[in-house]
């Protein structure tokens, strides 16, 4: 169990981190979703204690981090690939953690096994692909048999089947009723991972809800509705007080098409039936959970790309003009 | 205990290790005979109270540097790696940590180190030998054990500084710069400045000029005595010990 709550950190005028309140609970898989700067990473190391939080607090199962006492019976973590010494091997590096935490040669050798590196344990980490560097650090997460799990983006640089097989990985443990905390970027993944999902924005809590729920709540119930009569049923759904769009010309010889929020599929289809209006296609419209990450974080985004529209070009010029004098 | 067999599995699993000791090793008896073997040139007068002990070991004025590095390292490459996080993650009792990592850094460096100016000496001391005047002393001689142990001292003081340095400036140049400017360039300085403004009495406190006094067989005017000497180079690293701790535990990592 990982519990923040009013967690904030402060870098100097930026607030990474705004009074976030979240639960990661056992049994499920918990999805850390946020744009690149949303204050993702410096949440997962104040949840370690590695970071100080500026105010607020986080517990791992009820104690926060640094008072644990050989924490990694109870916590394994992956924040980033790679973070080893070049020049020391897989197996030394996994033997050094295990160690500092009373664990033996057995068990660096079970999870060199369960990460498949145990053919290249002896060589050199500087050699690694940053695929391999991900299984060390799923392997080193691995080491105590942890109830908590916090992964930051654990499958950057890993291929297809490295992919499905941390995704069976995270499900599988947390089946056997682990705590299991993700981070990503990648919202397809966390649509076949997560069960729960903690969405934050410039560090602001966006959403704290079920994939299912958060996918629903974006797409707002909207039907898409195609008939060669599109006029007639548009205003007879705009006077049922459907919420409907512009009708779209169709192409290619098809019908015209616009879309309908606020009513049910089957409350369109009768009410057509009714009026002997020809329904060609009649879809419920389901955002993707990208699509919905992006509607629900669109204010939230720290770094965006702008593009060059001549309004942009006319405020860029007095900057340009000042620097010149 | 854990913790001190982890930081050893860290210690010789790099090869950057053996390497370091071997150069601090090698520096040592090496220039330690060349030393020796310019002395028995024939041409140099030899001064009445020749120092036949501490002489050949004034090549700890380069090793030093070897055996801060190493010191150094240690702990500035898991921040340049980012393993400190994992470190941090396993240990988050950052003092006790950084405790243990010098403890066993330090017996490795003193076993290594106290090997190297026992050779240092026998080697030194046979070559002076072969001379005429025979100039070498033996082990058993006034001063002679205290100035061999006491160089061994010496260079695992260096490491340890090097380690303490790491820990507060934690990044690979700024900490070798540092520890250069305290060893070695500090102590030039200070020749620049007018004798009138109690130069050599603050000279004496300066880390190297007090270490080193534990390789001299007498003391000179406004110099420590020997032990008194490495004390207080022990205090330098004392304080940048006490600064790294304080540091370490507030610092974001």
């Amino acid at each position: 169990m990982i519990e923040t709550h009013e967690l904030a950190k402060r870098y100097g005028e930026t607030l990474a981190v705004d009074r976030l309140t979240f639960r990661a609970a056992p049994g499920q898989v918990t999805g850390f979703l946020g744009p690149n700067g949303a204050g993702k990473s410096t949440t997962m190391r104040m949840i370690l204690g590695l970071d100080s939080p500026t105010s607020g607090s986080v517990t791992v199962n009820g104690t926060p981090y640094r008072d644990h006492h050989y924490p990694l019976h109870e916590v394994g973590a992956l924040l980033e690939a790679k973070a080893i010494h070049p020049g020391r091997s897989s197996y030394n590096h996994l033997l050094a953690v295990a160690q500092s935490n009373g664990f033996g040669r057995r068990r660096v050798t079970q999870v060199l096994e369960l990460v498949g590196l145990e053919n290249v344990a002896r060589k050199r980490a500087g050699q690694y692909s940053l695929g391999m560097g991900q299984r060390l650090g799923i392997a080193t997460a691995m080491l105590g048999d942890p109830g908590v799990l916090l992964l930051d983006e654990p499958v950057n640089g890993l291929d297809p089947e490295g992919i499905i097989w941390v995704r069976n990985l995270l499900r599988s443990l947390a089946a056997e009723g682990r705590t299991v905390f993700v981070s990503s970027h990648l919202m397809a993944e966390m649509a076949l991972t997560a069960d729960h999902l903690v969405v934050i924005g410039r560090g602001r809590l966006i959403a704290d809800t079920t994939v299912t729920e958060f996918v629903a709540r974006a797409s707002g119930g909207r039907v898409r509705v195609s008939s060669p009569d599109a006029p007639r049923l548009h205003q007879l759904l705009a006077e049922r007080s459907g919420e409907v769009s512009l009708i779209e010309p169709g192409v290619d010889g098809e019908a015209p098409t616009f879309t309908v929020s606020g009513l049910e599929r089957s409350t369109i289809g009768d009410l057509a039936l009714h009026h002997g209006i020809a329904v060609h296609e009649l879809t419920s419209q389901q955002a993707s959970l990208e699509q919905a990450f992006m509607e629900l974080t669109a204010d939230d985004v720290e770094f965006r790309a702008h593009d060059l529209s001549p309004s942009t070009q006319q405020e860029a010029e007095p900057v340009a003009a000042r620097r010149k004098g | 205990m854990g913790v001190a067999r982890s930081e050893w599995t860290k210690i010789r699993s790099l090869r950057s290790t053996f390497w370091t000791l071997f150069v601090t090793a090698g520096l040592t008896i090496g220039l330690g005979m060349l030393f020796a073997l310019g002395r028995t040139s024939g041409r140099e007068p030899i001064p009445p109270n020749f120092n036949a002990a501490g002489f050949p070991l004034n090549g700890l004025f380069l090793s030093q540097l070897a055996i801060g590095v190493l010191g150094i390292l240690i702990i500035t490459a898991e921040y340049s790696s980012g393993m400190i996080r994992t470190t941090f993650t396993a240990i988050p009792q950052r003092g006790s940590l950084l405790a243990i990592k010098a403890t066993v850094f330090g017996l490795v460096t003193f076993a290594v180190t106290v090997v190297t100016t026992f050779t240092t000496f026998f080697a030194s001391q046979a070559i002076l030998n072969r001379d005429s005047r025979h100039l070498g002393v033996s082990i058993t001689s006034p001063h002679a054990l205290r100035i061999v142990a006491g160089a061994a001292l010496y260079l695992t003081l260096c490491g340890l500084l090097g380690v303490a340095l790491g820990a507060l400036l934690r990044s690979t140049p700024a900490a070798i710069t540092t520890l250069a400017g305290l060893l070695f360039i500090l102590p030039i300085m200070m020749n620049f400045l007018p004798a009138t403004w109690h130069r050599d009495a603050i000279a004496q406190w300066l880390p190297s000029n007090a270490g080193f006094q534990i390789i001299e067989k007498t003391t000179q005017p406004l110099q420590f005595s020997p032990w008194v000497g490495l004390a207080v180079f022990a205090g330098w690293v004392t304080v940048a010990f006490v600064a790294a701790l304080v540091l370490l535990r507030r610092r974001d990592v």
